[in-house]
């Protein structure tokens, strides 16, 4: 069974000129355990199709499901809640706030948890994961103090913090030099083979390449999987 | 959301709300104290001294009835002198503001001080007991006999010491001053003693007096009124009366200002002009001062008048200042929105509802709140000595709706995907 699956799916932005359509009859179904890349030019709608997925835009027309759920007529807290036990984002700038400690950073998806853990247990596992992603001695620095390797490992615990079960990175290593890029794939590969289903938006076949499956997408639509 | 860090992050925009909201909360303490009591005409007497006037004062310079000020006897002036009564409606004693003058309109609490000795030089000297009479003005008039004359030592303006015979009536009274006028008068000014012959101002006429002389410092006068009791006499003025005024000496007062108030000028057409420019020269127009020419029947109007004026201009700034702090919290929490965008959009991707996002935006401009009512509190308590709960209570509650409805307003025009547009903001 699917635990994503989009079909048709259309998006059109309005400008004040024109309709602008990012997004044309996208069909994909995503299995529990899928590594995927997305690949596509600077404009593709590879970005938009990922803010879709992630619940983070809505689309404007088509059927989108989240395991056997209908994502349609849900309100606000609903969206979130499913973002929330779904979806771990990791993002090319990092998406932390910098004011905040590592351990706040990585803290957050639990702040907005449905079923809240104990501080007792959520520390324990922020320790955990931050130990496992060799930020473990950095977990009360603040976020803005850390290199951009460091920075994209914070993101990924905060990605598994909530055991979600799939991963959406949209271009990881896009701010990232090549020692760091290659750490951070290695990761990624680790966590696809320890049964994460993850979803990685690239303009870079080389990043592309270590993931199993790829979808090629231009002018909005897919080309080739 | 992480309060306390978010309000550090934003920290100059809440202490300058903070501010503001202090500003408003100790101005309605004060509307509250002196606004609501003076609203009857009753109380414009009462507030003539105790009501602080913030921004604005006004001088008036009352001229007499006629079309002119007083002019001095030809005798003495040779025809070229004109005095004239200033009053200062406010506070004499408020810090910076000179007492330019005394008003006629002062209660007549009259006691009889009758003079049991003069300490000099921290000596005391026996004289005889006479009338003499203080009003509320530290004016004292005093009959002198040889006795007292021949005790007291100060210059006069032939540039030689008292002597008795000083006090013999010429074509003025002679006046001597405490040591505290040394500043405002010098050996041989006019002055215009007023002599009232009742209570009620019906016999009112002028005489002229002339500084001869200064006590020196911390001369006193012994007295007893029931009692013994000790007078500094640095405050004083003492008139020398000749045997005509002996028994009008309860009735004499001298009006400080009145070297202020004397302009010359060949042209009577040109008082007026010649007053103004007079209180310019001594400072007393501008800075929020305003000077205003007006006699006597009508000063009372005039300063009625400049009273509502002042409390219509007090509501309306406090008006402005209630509306320009609304406008505030709806500007900084307008900028701290967007200065927090991208941590908000953080926090969105990760499960936050933009509910709960406005609902931090709320406790925050909540402990600020607070923290500008202790303030405010704290301050009316101190300066204005009164607060209204009432008025703190409603302020607090209209605030929170302001945050409240701004917030809510601004996060649900924004689309989630506007707070992740993460390409468009820096970190």
């Amino acid at each position: 069974m699917s635990i994503l699956k989009l079909k048709n799916i259309n998006k059109t932005f309005d400008t004040k000129s024109e309709k602008v359509v990012a997004l044309n009859d996208i069909s994909l179904e995503v299995e529990k355990g899928d590594f995927i890349a997305i690949v596509g030019t600077s404009g593709s709608g590879k970005t938009t199709l990922l803010n879709i997925l992630g619940l983070l835009d809505q689309k404007t027309s088509g059927d989108y499901w989240i395991e056997d759920k209908k994502i349609e007529d849900l309100t606000e807290k609903e969206i979130a809640r499913l973002r929330n036990e779904n979806f771990g984002f990791i993002l090319q700038n990092y998406a932390l706030i910098n004011d905040y400690s590592v351990y706040d950073n990585i803290k957050i998806p639990l702040d907005y948890r449905y079923k809240k853990f104990s501080n007792h247990k959520a520390g324990r596992k922020i320790k955990d994961i931050a130990k496992n992603l060799n930020i473990g001695e950095k977990l009360k620095q603040p976020a803005k103090n850390l290199s951009g390797g460091q920075k994209q490992r914070v993101a990924i615990a905060r990605a598994l913090i909530n055991d979600t079960k799939i991963i959406l990175a949209d271009e990881p290593t896009g701010s990232l030099d090549k020692k760091h890029t290659e750490e951070i794939l290695e990761i990624f590969k680790e966590l696809n083979e320890m049964g994460k289903t993850i979803i990685l938006i690239t303009h870079d076949e080389k990043v592309a390449s270590i993931c199993k499956k790829i979808v090629h997408i231009e002018d909005g639509e897919i080309v080739n999987e | 959301m992480k309060i306390f860090k978010n309000i550090k992050k934003n920290i100059f925009i809440y202490i300058f709300l903070v501010a503001i909201l202090s500003v408003v909360l100790i101005f309605s303490s004060f509307m509250y104290k002196n606004i609501s009591s003076v609203n009857k005409k009753n109380n414009y007497i009462n507030s003539y001294f105790n009501i602080p006037n913030i921004y604005m004062m006004m001088t008036t310079y009352t001229l007499a009835d006629g079309p002119y000020v007083d002019k001095l006897d030809k005798e003495y002036d040779d025809g070229g002198l004109y005095t004239f009564d200033a009053q200062l409606f406010n506070q004499a004693d408020k810090k910076g503001i000179k007492n330019f003058g005394v008003t006629r309109q002062g209660v007549y609490a009259s006691y009889s001080i009758e003079i049991e000795e003069v300490k000099c030089n921290k000596k005391f000297i026996q004289t005889e007991p006479q009338q003499v009479y203080q009003q509320d003005y530290p004016n004292l008039g005093i009959f002198i006999n040889d006795l007292f004359g021949e005790n007291i030592k100060f210059p006069i303006e032939r540039g030689r010491n008292f002597k008795t015979k000083d006090f013999k009536e010429k074509e003025y009274l002679p006046i001597i001053a405490g040591c505290d006028y040394m500043g405002s008068f010098k050996i041989g000014d006019a002055l215009n003693i007023k002599v009232n012959k009742g209570y009620m101002e019906t016999e009112e006429k002028f005489v002229k007096g002339k500084i001869i002389g200064f006590l020196e410092k911390d001369t006193e006068l012994m007295t007893y009124v029931g009692g013994s009791e000790i007078i500094n006499a640095n405050k004083l003025v003492l008139i020398g009366l000749s045997n005509e005024y002996k028994y009008d000496a309860g009735f004499f007062g001298v009006f400080r200002e009145t070297l202020n108030g004397v302009v010359e000028t060949k042209n009577p057409l040109e008082v007026e002009e010649k007053i103004m420019e007079l209180a310019r020269t001594m400072g007393y127009e501008g800075k929020g001062n305003i000077i205003k020419l007006s006699y006597m029947k009508d000063a009372f109007n005039d300063y009625v008048e400049f009273n509502d004026s002042s409390y219509s201009s007090y509501y309306k700034i406090f008006g402005i200042s209630l509306v320009a702090s609304l406008v505030i919290t709806i500007l900084s929490i307008y900028l701290i929105i967007r200065k927090n965008k991208y941590d908000y959009g953080v926090l969105l991707i990760n499960g936050a509802t933009k509910n709960k996002i406005r609902n931090s935006i709320l406790l925050e401009n909540l402990i600020i709140l607070l923290i500008a009512d202790v303030i405010g509190i704290i301050l009316s308590l101190k300066y204005i000595g009164a607060i209204s709960p009432l008025v703190f209570i409603g302020y607090n509650l209209v605030m929170m709706v302001i945050v409240l409805l701004t917030s809510s307003l601004i996060l649900k025009n924004k689309k989630t995907i506007e707070f992740i547009n993460f390409n468009e903001q820096n970190n």
